[in-house]
């Protein structure tokens, strides 16, 4: 073992033993023979780079006997040469072709970018790793056109991702992930109350499981063209990630082994906290509760602040009734006065420390990376951690001239604990600003528990009950209602090529994607809920079995031709067992479902679904001008009915390269394409069949139901065609850059779970519900407005705008709701986008003044009506990147326009008394006549109404419109400070390549129309958004780098 | 022709993926192995009849609304409700709990017993199972109608069929009701009774005396608008003499202690305590010295019974102390309080506004208003006859010197009985007029005065927009104050 460990250890050492040796020579055009100033110089597989100065010349530091060097320039073909030796390099690059970009399309098939009929864009790994988040969808954020992430907040929480909007009221509308090859699941496991903000825990979806340093590279195909051949699930667009692997390395002439490092060190804190008032406090009214001992006392009971005015009168607070040895505040009175210790004390600084390590190796035939990372996250909440460690093997094998196999493999172990309780009613901030007395101090909240481990709350239900009334002390909830959780995860394929002759080539593979997900909650005996242990095991497997026949074949000079037929089998088994316990708990601290003080429930579920597929592409090319492709697909799924579960789609896209017709002045790349595509999708197993739900007993009798949700035997499969067009032109020597799409998609028989009326004996049945269309533009922009031998400057804009409409319902259907709460429901009516909220708006006269009644309260529809729609006007990005010499700056701003959420927070804030506008202008001193004229007689009000009659009647808990916002916002989002030292400091060092960074994440809301939250609201990765409640604050985080190659 | 050797060769191979075992076994993954394909009818009716109740007492609709609408209970804080503040989308629940609850497995048990009849009379006789399932449809029916109104019915229940049914108005309702009770009535046979019947045990007389108890509580609800239906209707019945008529008789779901089969007020009570003593009845009951006082309500903590104010706002109902007023006995806090769903007092009461309106009844109107009054005691725990004697001799209660005509004096005792059956109570205040319910002490916040009705939930509003419409139209509006078909006055 330790000889073993020995020999690694001299592996190492000898790969840092490369001479550094001074490399230099010029660059010029190769038709002009002109020298070309600004090309990037690069030497293979590193970091370490220059540009050439203006007359075409560089100089850097490299290793002559394995080194090569990469020349790259836009609007030349990007070239590389092998050292072999030399230290003086002169290059002539060629023009007009450096657009042979290749980018990894559908079924990780690598295309030159130019052939494609359809949009993709491309992320490298520096957008994921320079700036570090635990969720990589994250990282995705404001840097692609049309891609739409909102995020949660604290650790491990959800992000969703929307390609193009939501195109669909069924399922979640997300992309599938693929991971080379394997098709990723991305469940969150969420609770419909989660998902409304009304509850429960964030636990994220499992993409997250991804590590952000063992990407290479990330190919977001946007529209169903380009993700026909994955099948049903991609009918939202395919995310398409290759990970790292050795060949990249072999590929560049090295041999033995390489390591590099990277780490990270990131610090969060929370930055949107609502304005709070600090006049008066806690109660229900300006009256003491009762005098003792000449003390007044104030209603420690009643969880919201409209209470007597803080003017430093000595009471009794809540905690001056606990009776222990040395309790140094028992029976002191103390001042009633603003708080000295806030909400902001509540949270502490999280700390994120990420770390990478990775080994790569290669021979003449072989190659693998090895590597591992390790994240390890405290939270802004006390308590609370995730700690994630990825292990992942990649390696490839030319078994013989024709064979080769290459295999990857992946274990990711999550575990998280401590998680905090999300939404309405349950999220801490829910006791802060929704249900809170203002006076109270979180220092003093901190001693949560009396010496003889009994529960110390602010919300006693009153002097001699210190037991809680609605509230537990949050410090309670942070260290004795603690969750945990883990998720373990292997996913990985074996993939075996054989090159049959020059024309065909066949591909076997099987890929696999596992994980188990157990979840544990508490709830502590002594709180205000019932003391409860719940137990949650999920597993889940897909495995798909691929086999492709590939060809590639030059008919003769102008026409190639290249395709592949293939079948794929998949199937995922899922599996869940779950108990929890009933009645609370015989013993406290005992965390066991047995512990259930009236015994315990048992939920265990399974389902299975299986897809065959037979699928198919050609792929024409013209005079390397025209490109046409053809694809087909049939899927059999298990999950129709027999005679509706076969299903075929079909896709066409053409490009044409214009510019290497005809001439345009300063175009220097010109195409056009133009492509339609169908995808199928099936539903979820169990929708076609009559059976009943079992309850528990009672007593001895059996107890069964008939399921609220009606299934349907007749389901067809549903079907989406899209249309889409583009163009891309790039002028002036490719300084300028454009990329324009229009698309346009329609969901024909949407498979949805339609909620209908009760009356009907259910309350949804499951039905081809309607057609859904979805349309937009996305347009990407960049330009390098500055380019000279030492500095560059390059600017990037993006911009979508989506719109869509829900354009028929199945008859008997007036509506598809989404979910409601507090009468706000989400819902999609025909006419209307998918996603719009409908509640009780104001009523206003022809002049679009608010009417009031003659008590000067505002009046109301008779009906609920729509208020607003989840849909953004548009969307986008602006990024910059400035770069001298070794030093680079990288920002981000994005945007969205538009898009409506409802909070809670603002809501309930002003009815409980909390928030800021609930004390200003006198409101509670004076009262207030609300802007507006009476319905009576349309004169101007006059009539003055109390605060709290106002902050009762005339919001959202009333008149839901009240508290309806524009979700509109700007945020600096990312910026970003790079370093790379350059080689002949680092010369004499075990280190090479190394670089360091500065960065930051959600620095900055710079524009937002809601007050008290953050606009971006997400809970889960579902359909059901736009929701606000108790919103956990926005977190920000700074951050370090290191990398190093050893 | 080496090549295409390999060609035929793997498109072979690639078939024989594709096809393994494609549409077979497909319905086979299909079928879900979570939930049973058929369940004994049984068990459906113990859902049904826990899910009714369920209901009944839920937080919303049982706590807030109905033992709220008789003033029973008042709010000791967030008392907008007792205010009739309810806000339409807290009624969702109780309309889909039961319409897609019990209403549905009901149903289910008649179209099992009608379509596959060989297939479930192992479970009871056919007929029976209808007959069982058509009563307890017919007694829901009548709970949401006397809440609303116009509701759906003739057209419910059909689920993808009809998923927007129309609201028939409520005197077609009523005819429905009497219809449904027939039909069950009639169609029993001697064969065994139900299984899973969590009320009666399968008991067929006991059920016979339901559905005779339960059409006579209809028809008297549409005396004043249907007299001679009414007085049919109510003569049949009680010509059967089989009725519920003595406690033994009551229709009870005996709750167990723990969750999840206990009573939804005990659960609710473990986290939450909104509801104290409402003034209303305390006062009254304190009048009459009613014995049953210790039964409905616990002492506070100075040894006294004090009702909290009815109608509270939230300011003030958050400034009475739980320690100065009376909370709710502990006997209704328990876990197994029974869910009433009708009892004997009830039956004597009916007979007694019978004999009243002329119509034939059993015994004197006075001897069943004796009766129910001491039936009522009886089932609250209160055996000692002398004292039972002596507080139906006392002036304000003895039916011959009661204050006011004999709608008054019915009501007001059949409220008191009522306790723990809100809506019923609700809805005799509403008929009889007999007084006694408050405003709330600190204003009325929606509508003008004690509600006449439920606004329907919005659930409807926005999934059966265009039946609802309808139905609003049919009742004259969908207001509070909207008076329903058989409230006259």
């Amino acid at each position: 073992m330790k000889a073993q460990l020995l020999f690694f250890m001299a592996l190492l050492f000898a790969g840092t033993s490369w001479a550094q040796t001074q490399v230099s020579g010029t660059v010029t055009d190769k038709s002009s023979g002109e020298s070309l100033p600004g090309v990037t110089v690069v030497v293979d597989g590193t970091g370490t780079g220059v540009f050439t100065d203006l007359d075409g010349r560089f100089s850097l530091q490299a290793d002559p006997s394995s080194d090569a060097l990469v020349f790259s320039f836009v609007g030349y073909n990007t070239t590389r040469i092998k050292l072999d030796g030399n230290t003086t390099v002169n290059v002539k690059l060629e023009s007009g072709v450096a657009l042979d970009e290749v980018v990894v399309t559908a079924l990780g098939v690598s295309r030159e970018k130019k052939a494609l009929g359809y949009s993709v864009q491309e992320l490298g790994n520096d957008a994921f790793t320079q700036a570090k988040t635990e969720n990589v969808v994250r990282s995705m954020t404001g840097k692609i056109a049309g891609v739409q992430v909102t995020s949660g907040t604290s650790i491990g929480s959800s992000s969703k991702i929307l390609l193009r909007g939501a195109s669909s009221i069924t399922g979640d509308n997300q992309p599938l992930f693929v991971v080379d090859g394997v098709p990723m699941d991305n469940s969150d496991y969420s609770t419909a109350n989660q998902q409304r903000s009304a509850g429960g825990y964030d636990y994220g979806n499992a993409i997250q499981d991804l590590n952000p340093d063992d990407i290479e590279s990330v190919s977001v195909l946007k529209g169903p063209a380009a993700a026909a051949l994955y099948g049903s699930r991609a009918s939202n667009g395919a995310i398409v990630i290759t990970t790292k692997s050795g060949a990249g390395y072999q590929a560049s002439g090295k041999r033995g082994l390489g390591v590099s490092v990277s780490s990270s060190v990131m610090f969060n804190d929370v930055y949107v906290l609502p304005d709070y008032q600090n006049s008066y406090g806690g109660g229900p009214g300006t009256a003491w509760v009762d005098t003792i001992g000449g003390h007044p006392i104030p209603d420690y009971g009643y969880d919201g602040s409209w209470g007597p005015a803080l003017d430093g009168t000595l009471v009794r607070h809540w905690d001056s009734w606990y009776d222990y040895e040395g309790d140094e505040d028992f029976g002191v009175a103390r001042p009633w006065a603003p708080t000295e210790s806030d909400v902001e004390e509540f949270f502490q600084t999280g700390v994120t420390y990420s770390n990478n390590f990775s080994v790569t190796g290669a021979s003449d035939v072989s190659s693998f990376r090895l590597s591992y990372t390790n994240h390890n996250q405290t939270g802004v909440y006390e308590n609370s951690s995730l700690n994630r460690n990825t292990l992942s093997f990649a390696g490839a094998n030319q078994v013989s001239e024709k064979l080769k196999a290459s295999v990857s493999a992946n274990y990711v172990q999550s575990i998280g604990e401590g998680r905090p309780l999300t939404g309405y009613g349950e999220s801490v901030m829910s006791q802060f600003t929704q249900w809170g007395q203002r006076q109270l101090s979180m220092d003093r909240l901190r001693n949560y528990m009396n010496p003889d481990g009994s529960h110390r709350t602010w919300n006693r239900n009153s002097v001699t009950d210190a037991s809680p009334h609605y509230w537990d002390n949050p410090f309670w909830e942070r260290y004795m209602n603690v969750q945990n959780d883990q998720r373990d995860r292997v996913f990985g394929n074996i993939t075996l090529n054989y090159q049959i002759n020059d024309v065909f080539s066949l591909m076997g593979r099987a890929l696999t994607d596992f994980y188990i997900d157990r979840r544990e909650e508490r709830i502590a005996v002594g709180g205000v809920r019932e003391p409860y242990y719940s137990e949650y095991t999920r597993q889940l497997q897909e495995t798909n079995l691929d086999a492709y026949l590939n060809f590639v074949k030059d008919l003769n000079d102008d026409l190639n031709i290249t395709g592949f037929l293939g079948v794929n089998r998949r199937i995922r088994d899922y599996k869940s067992l779950g108990a929890y316990t009933l009645g609370g708990l015989n013993t406290a601290g005992l965390y066991t479902v047995t512990n259930g003080a009236s015994g315990y429930e048992v939920l265990d579920y399974q389902d299975q679904k299986v897809v065959n597929s037979v699928l198919g592409s050609v792929s024409l090319g013209f005079q390397r001008t025209l490109f046409l492709d053809i694809t087909g697909r049939n899927d059999w799924s298990s999950t129709l009915p027999t005679e509706n579960n076969s299903y075929f789609y079909p896709s066409a896209t053409a490009s044409y390269v214009f510019s290497e017709v005809v001439d345009i002045p300063a175009l220097s790349f010109g195409k056009v394409r133009v492509g339609w595509a169908q995808v199928g999708n099936d539903t979820d197993p169990y929708r076609t069949g009559v059976t009943y739900a079992i309850n528990t007993n009672f007593g001895s009798s059996g107890s069964a139901t008939v399921p609220n949700a009606q299934n349907n035997p007749n389901l067809r499969p549903e079907i989406t065609s899209s249309f889409e067009a583009g163009v891309e032109a790039n002028f002036f020597l490719d300084r300028l850059r454009l990329d324009f799409t229009y698309y346009n998609s329609t969901t024909k028989d949407l498979i949805f779970n339609v909620p209908v009326s009760a009356a009907s004996g259910y309350s949804s049945t499951v039905l081809n519900a309607g057609e859904t269309n979805n349309k937009g533009i996305e347009l990407a922009l960049s330009g390098t407005p500055v380019m000279t031998e030492d500095f560059r400057w390059d600017i990037g804009f993006n911009f979508a705008k989506n719109q869509n409409e829900l354009v028929s319902l199945a008859d008997g259907v007036e509506n598809i709701r989404y979910t409601s709460l507090f009468g706000v429901t989400l819902e999609a009516r025909p006419g209307q986008p998918l996603g719009t909220f409908y509640g009780y708006d104001f009523l206003y006269d022809d002049a679009g003044n608010k009417l009031v009644d003659d008590d000067g309260f505002y009046l109301y529809t008779d009906e609920v009506v729509p208020i607003g729609t989840i849909l953004p006007d548009f969307t986008g990005g602006v990024n910059t990147t400035l770069q001298y010499k070794n030093l680079s700056f990288y920002a981000l701003v994005d945007f969205q326009k538009g898009g409506s959420i409802h909070s809670y927070s603002n809501q309930w804030g002003k009815y409980s008394g909390t928030l800021a506008e609930t004390a200003e202008n006198n409101i509670r001193e004076e009262g207030i006549v609300v802007e507006g004229v009476y319905a009576s007689t349309g004169e101007a009000n006059t009539s003055v109404i109390g605060a709290q009659d106002h902050f009762f009647a005339n919001q959202g808990y009333v008149i839901h419109a009240a508290d309806q916002y524009d979700a509109s916002f700007v945020k600096l989002r990312e910026m970003r400070l790079d370093y790379n030292l350059p080689s002949d400091m680092t010369s004499g060092l075990p280190f090479s390549n190394i670089s360091v960074g500065v960065f930051g994440r959600n620095l900055a809301i710079l524009h937002k129309n809601v007050p008290h939250i953050d606009p971006e609201v997400a809970t889960s990765a579902s359909n059901v958004q736009g929701f606000e409640g108790g919103q956990l604050p926005a977190e920000r985080t700074i951050g370090i780098n290191l990398k190093f190659n050893l | 022709m080496k090549m295409n050797k390999q060609l035929f060769l793997l498109m072979g191979l690639i078939g024989a993926i594709a096809f393994t075992g494609c549409r077979k076994d497909f319905e086979e993954i299909n079928t879900n192995p979570n939930e049973p394909t058929s369940v004994s009818p049984g068990f459906l009716l113990t859902a049904s009849q826990k899910r009714i109740m369920d209901e009944y007492y839920d937080a919303f609709w049982g706590s807030r609304r109905g033992m709220q609408l008789a003033q029973y209970w008042s709010s000791n804080q967030y008392s907008n409700e007792s205010r009739y503040r309810f806000r339409v989308e807290t009624a969702n629940g109780a309309w889909r709990d039961f319409y897609a609850g019990p209403l549905a497995d009901l149903q289910r048990i008649i179209d099992l017993n009608t379509d596959t009849p060989e297939d479930v009379n192992g479970f009871g006789s056919n007929a029976n199972q209808i007959a069982v399932a058509k009563l307890l449809q017919a007694w829901t029916y009548q709970h949401l109608t006397d809440a609303y109104g116009a509701i759906p019915m003739s057209e419910a229940l059909m689920g993808v069929e009809n998923t927007t049914p129309a609201y028939d108005d409520q005197a077609t309702v009523y005819t429905n009701l009497l219809t449904l009770i027939n039909d069950a009535l009639s169609g029993m046979d001697g064969g065994a009774g139900p299984s899973g019947d969590q009320i009666y045990g399968g008991d067929m007389d006991m059920w016979t005396k339901f559905g005779n108890s339960l059409k006579l509580r209809v028809a008297m609800r549409m005396a004043d608008v249907s007299p001679a239906a009414a007085q049919a209707a109510a003569e049949q019945a009680l010509g059967t003499g089989m009725l519920i008529v003595g406690n033994e008789d009551n229709a009870l779901f005996n709750y167990l202690p723990g969750a999840p089969n206990n009573n939804p007020i005990n659960e609710d009570y473990k986290t939450r305590n909104d509801f104290a003593a409402s003034n209303t009845m305390v006062d009254v009951l304190a009048s009459l010295n009613d014995p049953r006082m210790g039964a409905y309500y616990a002492m506070n903590a100075d040894g006294e019974y004090v009702g909290e104010v009815y109608g509270l706002d939230e300011a003030n109902a958050a400034l009475t102390p739980n320690a100065a007023v009376s909370q709710r006995a502990e006997g209704i806090l328990a876990g197994d309080f029974p869910g009433i769903f009708f009892d004997a007092a009830q039956t004597h009461f009916l007979a007694a506004e019978a004999a009243e309106r002329g119509w034939t009844s059993i015994l004197s109107a006075e001897e069943h208003y004796n009766a129910a009054i001491g039936l009522s005691m009886n089932f609250w725990g209160i055996d000692d006859e002398a004292a039972i004697a002596d507080y139906i001799a006392q002036a304000d209660v003895a039916y011959g010197t009661a204050a006011g005509d004999w709608k008054e004096k019915i009501g007001r005792q059949k409220w008191i009985a009522l306790y723990m059956q809100g809506y019923e109570g609700w809805a005799e205040w509403r008929r009889l007029d007999f007084g006694i319910l408050q405003l709330p002490a600190d204003g009325v916040l929606e509508g003008d005065g004690i509600p006449h009705r439920m606004e329907y939930p919005l659930d409807e509003q926005t999934l059966n927009n265009a039946s609802w419409s309808a139905g609003v139209t049919a009742n004259g509006g969908d207001a509070l104050n909207t008076p329903l078909w058989w409230d006259v006055n």
